[in-house]
């Protein structure tokens, strides 16, 4: 016991197994006494509880009433449980109606579909978003923008280090996002965080796209490349899921009829602050030398899909427009740059329709289509209303 | 280390005997010869034409040079002029940008036809500027004078502003990173200040033929792209394609700092609800491997063209505008330190001929250079038996090429042999002894592994054809070379092989009695380092002697504690015996008489900062000059240079140095003029007298407990900050016509 409290910690964390535990201490847990907090069930304490109970408890009497019974699931109990636990239910309940298909574009170009059920008793299902893999001559033309991006690394250092473990400590600034005072709104990105991970790691292992560092031994990244595909870009990915759903919270009504909120009049100022830093942790990940453009571009238009498949969820069911990133019609002499407005319209508010905007990103089915998303999840709906509470009208 | 030799160049080799190329750059030897794989650009797509600046001197050379210029003979095989003036007269005794293959210098060379034969003997000055990229030349081999600029006439000029009794000055850059879409080049409505804007290293589209090389812009061009992209300048930026990562170089406007625009925010830049009507932008945006090479040896006939540009495209404004000719200011923060320094040189004699003709009224801005203390400058005057030996440290991993140049006085023509020995000992013993009658130029050699014998240093003496004097030039290729440079030269040797010593290069001079204090022999080492923003390429190299003092410990009287550090109020000085000298460093082509040269001083302690470069310690003379005046280029001791605009609008970065001085001078000189203040008489001419009597009267302000002690770095003074000391900067005072009651 006489090493310094760090090690003694980890020590105790490798005999008791709880890491877990752990890792989410930072939430509600904080609240607890320092011996509490540093080693939950430390042969020192548990045999303190031990001798203590001796000490007090007497014989055994029974109760002769109960507390009244919780209300079975009830979104409300919530609240009592570990932040983990919350983490698994919402994540469930995003991926509930969540499937892939994989065929192919053209002979040699694989395409992904993510699936979403629509009609839960028939299990009849809609592609969300589709994406298919560019030609390998594409990739190579676009090492000219990773190779010339790398001009930023000096200017970008400290932002791209601070990206690795990603978006969240960037968009907190984008409002007061203290960890008690927006505890909701940090958990809804969280799972935001979290869904978009894992269908983006779909994507990834199954287009299996090569990063920069393999086409040429003059990219050197200045920070380690991942060991997953290049194509969507995570960073991207998850940037503009949590951006979507952040404007969106911001916004939104704290009740469903609730008066307007301040972001939502000022949403020509906070839309380009939040997408605008959105696109900026992507683009970074090109400066920084591990990724394409292309990622990048597969990576916001699935984003920002999947941020809307949230929000729709999340507050009742809605509709959401499915959207394919074409990567098998992207030329090596088109060669895009990622850049938002070509993406997005000017206010940032929607896709360009389909007539304005560029071959690799259109919709499906048309400008008007839409994808009817479920609205039954009352877990996720309980923690949108509670998110939404934390921001001023 | 290989052994290496000098060995005496041969003499049937072409181009090496330039004296019967009358007037030719003397370094032209080096180009075409030993180095001509870097000069031509042999690992680019391929040579393009050579700018470069002429100067014709009589009648002969006149008809001369128009002979070589029909139109019958083969495009690469005569000069070019591609003149924003049109039609294009040479005038006898002026300088102005042509453009030649390398063909016809070899043709010239050869002197097998009359035409050429005549043109090499004709009475010129021809200072080269290296080639230009291949991709940013306009025209194809086939393409002729005729062709330009009629094809495609330049935009013409819709300035009008907003109350014609307000005056107005033209603002004019030429930099390198200029984000003419930021909002401080903007006006209330949203629409740019820029009127025209020349980007020199863009590649043309077919479609835009108004420039020799590169694009231009007019304003409804770039203000289109502004509306388009929302007023993102970024994204306009993007559309206009000065901002291309794609390139393979450097893009200036990618990092958050630019030169260029911070440079120019400095001189015009203001909020756009100011709405400043009366200070017209152009902007001249030079080609990258010019930058790029802080040699500055490419830069003369690119600033001569810039310079063109901008007069041609201030008398459009004007025209647009009516009334009398809209003054102009031109900053330049461009220099290097290597030259005569006593204003012959071609560029100097253009600028000075373009500031006396005053068509339209000109003012040029220049930055006086950080190189005081650069240890790049020697002179020996007559010392003990007549012998100084100066060291010249080459360092190692510097990628460019090497210059140093011993200038001897402007002296009659006499018995040259007499006036200047020199012996050159390079790293690891090798000796070379030159005189200026022997002629012969020096090679140094070794041979490497399959048995090539590889010229690495060139050593001559030849006369100056601009400024008379004598000059020695030894030149090395650089001392490190990339692993990748597997290119050939014509003799088969790889490149990465032609590398010069690094280490100490001893110079040792014997001079004869016309060699006095007052005219001695100077030495230059030319200015070699990395830009910011640009790959590794440069190591400056610089003059090792011991008795140069290299730290400065101002003696702390015993009552004072130190606490106003008080940089830069007195370095220690340099023992007489020192060859090494803190003198004529300023830059090299700063030093004509109409042009108007800026230093830098600490705003908070009015002390001259210790790079700021100045004029020789002797007495100034006529030729020999000083910087005008100095200026607030940097906060304090803890805040280094001066906030201005980032690339990005809304961005503010810290930039020091006197390529900061140079605009803040402008900047004070337009709103001078534009207030005509009556403390400063009843108007200021528009010229450099003008302006150092606005300086000597605002030295004449500032408390006397700061004396300014080094008049050889500040003549006239210390001017005033024309930037109020509230953030953000640059808010322009209230027109005249709002200050008359």
């Amino acid at each position: 016991m006489g090493s310094s409290s760090r090690y003694s910690d980890m020590g105790h964390m490798g005999h008791m197994g709880h890491m877990g535990h752990m890792g989410h201490s930072s939430g509600a847990d904080a609240a607890l006494g320092p011996t509490r907090r540093s080693g939950y069930d430390s042969p020192l304490l548990a045999n303190a509880l031990i001798m203590n109970r001796d000490g007090v408890v007497g014989p055994y009497q029974p109760p002769t009433s109960a507390p009244k019974e919780l209300e079975p699931n009830e979104p409300g109990n919530l609240e009592l449980w570990y932040p983990t636990v919350r983490a698994s239910l919402y994540v469930f309940e995003l991926m509930r109606d969540l499937g892939f298909e994989v065929n192919e574009a053209n002979p040699g170009a694989p395409r992904m579909k993510l699936l979403v059920v629509t009609q839960r008793a028939q299990f009849a299902r809609t592609p969300l978003v589709v994406m298919s893999r560019p030609n390998l001559a594409v990739f190579v033309e676009q090492l000219r923008w990773v190779h010339g991006y790398a001009q930023l690394r000096q200017d970008r250092t400290s932002e791209i280090l601070a990206q690795l473990g990603g978006p969240i400590d960037f968009l907190a600034a984008l409002g007061f996002m203290r960890p008690e005072r927006a505890r909701w709104t940090l958990e809804l990105l969280s799972a935001t965080q979290e869904l978009a991970g894992t269908v983006q790691n779909q994507f990834k292992h199954v287009l299996a796209c090569r990063r920069p560092i393999e086409y040429s031994a003059q990219i050197q990244p200045m920070v380690l490349t991942p060991g997953h595909g290049a194509l969507p870009s995570g960073h991207a990915t998850e940037a503009f899921a949590m951006a979507t759903v952040l404007f969106a919270v911001m916004s939104a009504p704290v009740n469903p009829a609730g008066p307007e909120k301040y972001a939502n009049r000022e949403a020509n100022r906070y839309r380009p602050q939040i997408f605008g830093t959105a696109e900026r942790i992507a683009a970074n990940r090109t400066v920084a030398g591990v990724h394409f453009p292309l990622d990048s571009i597969a990576g916001a238009i699935l984003g920002i899909t999947l941020g809307r498949y949230v929000i729709a969820r999340a507050t009742g069911g809605g509709d959401v427009k499915p959207m394919r990133f074409r990567g098998h019609r992207v030329s090596a002499a088109d060669n895009p740059d990622f850049a938002l407005l070509d993406l997005l319209r000017e206010d940032l508010s929607e896709f360009r329709p389909d007539s304005a905007s560029k071959p690799y990103c259109r919709s499906i089915g048309g400008d008007n289509a839409v994808v009817p998303v479920n609205g039954d999840a009352p877990l996720l709906h309980w923690l949108w209303y509670k998110a939404a509470a934390e921001w001023p009208a | 280390m290989p052994t290496y030799t000098w060995a005496p160049e041969p003499e049937e080799t072409p181009g090496a005997d330039f004296r019967a190329f009358v007037g030719l750059d003397p370094a032209a030897s080096w180009f075409f010869l030993v180095a001509s794989e870097d000069f031509l650009g042999v690992n680019m797509d391929g040579p393009g034409p050579i700018p470069f600046l002429l100067q014709l001197n009589n009648k002969q050379a006149l008809k001369a040079f128009n002979a070589v210029r029909r139109g019958s003979l083969a495009v690469q095989e005569r000069i070019h002029i591609f003149s924003f003036k049109k039609p294009f007269v040479a005038v006898m005794g002026q300088p102005f940008v042509a453009y030649a293959w390398p063909a016809f210098f070899e043709k010239v060379e050869e002197a097998n036809e009359k035409i050429y034969a005549k043109f090499k003997k004709a009475k010129k000055i021809i200072k080269l500027s290296a080639t230009l990229s291949r991709d940013s030349w306009v025209y194809d081999d086939t393409t002729t004078e005729a062709d330009f600029p009629q094809r495609k006439p330049p935009p013409v000029s819709t300035y009008n502003p907003v109350g014609a009794q307000s005056p107005a000055v033209i603002m004019a850059v030429i930099d390198d990173g200029i984000a003419v879409a930021n909002h401080r080049f903007r006006r209330a409505d949203d629409t740019t200040r820029v009127e025209y804007f020349w980007h020199m290293g863009m590649r043309p589209v077919s479609n835009s033929r108004s420039v020799p090389y590169g694009r231009e812009f007019a304003k409804g061009e770039i203000d289109g792209w502004i509306v388009a992209s929302g007023g993102d300048d970024l994204q306009a930026h993007r559309n206009l394609g000065i901002f291309d990562l794609r390139r393979d170089r450097r893009d200036s406007l990618a990092r958050r700092h630019a030169h260029g625009t911070h440079v120019l925010d400095l001189l015009a830049g203001a909020e756009p609800e100011q709405d400043v009507a009366n200070r017209p932008i152009i902007a001249v945006q030079l080609p990258p491997e010019v930058v790029e090479d802080s040699s500055g040896a490419q830069i003369e006939a690119h600033l001569g063209a810039a310079l063109d540009y901008i007069r041609e495209r201030a008398r459009l404004i004007s025209a647009s505008a009516g009334g009398d000719p809209i003054p102009v200011v031109v900053n330049v923060s461009y220099g290097f330190t290597a030259g005569p320094h006593d204003g012959t040189s071609l560029i100097e004699r253009l600028m000075d001929q373009a500031l006396k003709a005053g068509d339209p009224p000109l003012n040029i801005v220049l930055s006086a250079g950080n190189a005081h203390l650069s240890r790049c400058h020697a002179t020996v005057p007559p010392h003990r038996n007549g012998e100084q030996s100066v060291g010249w440290r080459l360092q190692p991993g510097d990628r460019t090429q090497s210059d140093l140049q011993i200038w001897l006085p402007a002296l009659k023509p006499g018995p040259d042999g007499k006036d200047v020995r020199l012996e050159v000992t390079a790293p690891g013993g090798a000796e070379a002894s030159i005189d200026p009658i022997a002629g012969r130029a020096f090679l140094l050699q070794y041979v490497n592994g399959p048995g090539q014998t590889v010229s690495v240093a060139r050593l001559s003496y030849a006369r100056d054809p601009a400024s008379g004097r004598g000059v020695f030039l030894l030149r090395t290729m650089p001392t490190r070379r990339g692993l990748h440079e597997t290119t050939a030269d014509r003799n088969g040797v790889p490149l990465h092989d032609k590398v010069a010593p690094s280490g100490l290069w001893t110079l040792n001079l014997k001079v004869g009695e016309r060699i006095t204090a007052e005219a001695p022999v100077q030495i230059w080492v030319q200015r070699d380092d990395t830009i910011p923003g640009y790959p590794e390429a440069g190591r400056q190299s610089f003059l090792d002697d011991p008795r140069y003092p290299l730290t400065d410990i101002a003696p702390v009287p015993p009552d004072r504690f130190p606490s106003d550090l008080d940089v830069g109020v007195a370095l220690t000085a340099v023992d007489p015996d020192c060859p090494v000298r803190r003198a004529s460093l300023m830059n090299a082509i700063a030093t004509g008489g109409e042009t108007i040269v800026v230093g830098a001083y600490e705003r908070a302690g009015l002390t001259l900062l210790p790079f700021s470069a100045g004029g020789p310690e002797a007495p100034l003379t006529a030729v020999q000059r000083a910087p005008d005046a100095v200026a607030p280029a940097s906060d304090s001791y803890g805040h280094f240079g001066r906030l201005a605009a980032g690339t990005r609008s809304g961005s503010w970065v810290a930039m020091g140095g006197t390529s900061v001085a140079a605009p803040l001078a402008g900047r004070r000189m337009a709103t001078l003029f534009i207030l005509s203040v009556p403390t400063y008489g009843p108007s200021i001419p528009w010229n450099r007298t003008g302006f150092e009597h606005a300086v000597a009267t605002d030295e004449a302000t500032l408390p006397t407990g700061k004396p300014l002690v080094e008049r050889q770095r500040a003549f006239k003074g210390r001017m005033t900050d024309p930037l109020p000391a509230s953030f953000p900067p640059g808010s322009f005072p209230p027109d005249r016509r709002m200050q008359r009651r």
